[in-house]
């Protein structure tokens, strides 16, 4: 579970993104001409004093908090980083070998290491993750999916 | 009309398209009962296979989906107390007393039966609506449309809860719709350079990202199974429950009347439409002290409202081409990767393919019910997947369906990027359907708007000289001040 100042942190980071964002959206549509530049500058500063009042609305909730536990459920943030590591691994796979090798891969990986899986189940539900890919999308709709960088060359 | 029609039943018996409805059905119905997925991950994923159907083909696809999905919903809710889908929680005060007591029979007969009635019902409202908000949608201009647009959008931040994060998202979303070459200025904006932006973010990664990927992420990091261990119930007693919905036929009108209602406001959707059906029933009935103990009507009243809610959210989707939920926005994307225009021209021109769409929720309500009658049993089962297979299958598929749009590795790694988007999103409690309705009416918005300063030689004044745009904008600001109004009464309340 996350601590409420953890929360507020949180809160207080998405917020500042978006204020920069909006900042940043805002002054460059300046650079844009009258037509292009119009509704983009109408709606940025919108934004930009929407995501200001969230910034001070986050300060706020954080200086009004009474316990200041800093320590946010570690096992909670290694799992958000563990998954978004796999996406990221799964993103690395896909481009240098392509969808038919990295599908297996990934399937067979995950289930393996993250959910501990025997080695048959993980063969298996790889396998028919496999197939059903090459099945709808190669062999009935027709598409040719990407190869990987390393084979595509 | 009435010709439209006949061609509209006519293809959607013909060849293979009562496959696709069929198959829209059970798609629809496994994934409203795995919880967690819903009819917005399945038309995700979907959505790049209808690349090589006819539009036609793609939209019975599509109906057979969102007319399974929440009488899918309510077999997990049931049997298992886990709602399938967010609208069915409301089911599962009365649904799963039933089931402990022995009548699940009871409870799904009479669930799936007023749901098939909702949604024939709120089917019916939609077609006797749409001759009407053709006629009204003829009338409005360029600044009407855009005032028709905000209040869209106001009222979908107002519904979500947190407004003024609902307000952020809105303008993330117009942000992100604006990225790309601009058709009115001439000039490539927001794109930094990158070639890939040139074209702008095309819809379909950003929704397999926004939905499925950030679903599979928010699954993986809550761990655990999807669905609690429920007990094998034995399904007996559905007649009982077909009977009842008949029994109780003035709390399935009460309810199909509210989720049409409430389903044709943007952005509150099923859920208020069933919680608010839901008490409604309860608080009218005499002999109400069965409620939230196993009483079939609580269950009836839910399911109507739930299911009737998906005629009244298209009358907005149609008529102004402005979704009220998720799934319409995701359907809206459907329509223009089939090079539909979504709105009023849409309603003029292809009156035929809208009847299509009409047909096709009205027999995948009824199909599905009668499935569910036969399958409740089998269907429990599925909510019980393990989450460790599902979430690779559910990315992987996610992927290659984000791929298959342009052949381009660029929108994998959009629906990635969208994806983490997505997750913090719902991390920081942000509501992503207002995120993605902003972006999907951003081109809407922007050509009005310009338009309307065209006609208006620049003089904001004037944008409150039409009486139909001085009624939206006031019905925009009333919307906004709906949250402060509740906090005075709180206050007062407390004082």
């Amino acid at each position: 579970m996350t601590t409420k100042t953890g929360n507020d942190l949180f809160g207080l980071i998405i917020a500042l993104l978006l204020l920069s964002i909006a900042v940043g959206m805002l002054a460059t549509a300046h650079t844009y001409s009258q037509s292009s530049g119009f509704f983009p500058k109408f709606i940025g500063w919108i934004f930009v004093m929407l995501a200001l009042i969230e910034v001070l609305r986050q300060l706020m909730s954080i200086f009004a908090t009474k316990e200041k536990e800093t320590k946010e459920s570690g096992d909670h943030l290694m799992r958000e980083f563990t998954g978004f590591l796999w996406l990221a691994a799964l993103l690395a796979t896909l481009y240098v070998l392509g969808f038919l090798i990295a599908t297996p891969v990934f399937i067979f990986s995950f289930l393996r290491i993250s959910a501990g899986k025997s080695l048959r189940e993980c063969l298996l539900v790889s396998g028919l993750g496999t197939v059903f890919v090459y099945v709808i999308f190669v062999v009935l709709l027709e598409y040719r999916l990407f190869a990987g960088v390393l084979f595509a060359a | 009309m009435f010709d439209s029609l006949l061609v509209a039943a006519d293809y959607l018996t013909g060849g293979i398209n009562l496959a696709y409805l069929g198959l829209g059905v059970v798609i629809g119905l496994l994934f409203g009962t795995v919880p967690g997925l819903g009819g917005a991950t399945a038309i995700a994923l979907l959505l790049p296979l209808t690349f090589g159907m006819e539009p036609e083909q793609a939209i019975i696809l599509m109906g057979g989906i969102m007319g399974a999905v929440s009488i899918g919903g309510s077999v997990s809710a049931i049997l298992l107390n886990t709602p399938g889908t967010a609208p069915n929680a409301a089911t599962c005060f009365d649904g799963y007393p039933l089931t402990q007591q022995g009548k699940a029979g009871l409870a799904i007969g009479a669930a799936a039966t007023a749901s098939s009635i909702g949604g024939v019902i709120g089917v019916l409202i939609l077609v006797l609506v749409l001759p009407i908000a053709k006629t009204i949608v003829l009338w409005f201009g360029p600044p009407a449309f855009f005032m028709m647009a905000v209040l869209g959008l106001t009222s979908l931040t107002v519904a979500r809860g947190n407004m003024l994060r609902g307000l952020i998202a809105a303008c993330l979303g117009l942000f992100i719709g604006f990225v790309g070459y601009d058709d009115i200025g001439g000039t490539e904006r927001f794109t930094g350079g990158i070639e890939f932006l040139w074209d702008g973010i095309s819809i379909v990664p950003m929704l397999i990202g926004l939905f499925a990927i950030a679903e599979m992420m928010k699954l993986y990091v809550s761990g655990g199974p999807i669905a609690r261990a429920g007990s094998a119930a034995r399904i007996t007693g559905t007649r009982q429950g077909i009977l009842s919905a008949f029994k109780n036929f003035k709390t399935v009108l009460s309810g199909s009347a509210i989720g049409s209602i409430v389903g044709s406001v943007p952005g509150v959707g099923g859920t208020v439409a069933s919680f608010l059906s839901y008490s409604f029933t309860a608080q009218s009935s005499k002999d109400n002290q069965n409620f939230g103990k196993g009483d079939v009507r609580g269950v009836i009243a839910s399911e109507a409202a739930n299911n009737a809610k998906d005629g009244g959210a298209l009358i907005p989707t149609l008529a102004f081409g402005i979704p009220g939920s998720a799934e319409m926005a995701l359907f809206l994307g459907v329509l223009v990767l089939h090079g539909m225009d979504p709105g009023p021209m849409l309603l003029i021109e292809r009156e035929s393919t809208i009847f299509m769409l009409i047909l096709a929720l009205l027999t995948a309500t009824i199909f599905s019910g009668t499935l569910v009658l036969l399958a409740a049993r089998y269907l429990s089962k599925i909510a019980h997947v393990d989450s460790a297979v599902l979430i690779p299958a559910v990315i992987i598929v996610s992927l290659v369906g984000a791929y298959a749009l342009h052949g381009s590795i660029g929108d994998v790694f959009a629906a990635a990027f969208f994806g983490l988007v997505g997750y913090v999103m719902i991390r920081a409690n942000y509501p992503r359907i207002t995120l993605i309705i902003a972006f999907v009416l951003s081109g809407l918005m922007e050509r009005n708007f310009i338009q309307s300063m065209i006609m208006f030689r620049g003089d904001w004044l004037k944008f409150f000289g039409d009486t139909t745009t001085v009624v939206l904008f006031a019905l925009s600001i009333l919307v906004l001040l709906i949250p402060l109004i509740r906090f005075v009464r709180s206050r007062r309340r407390m004082a």
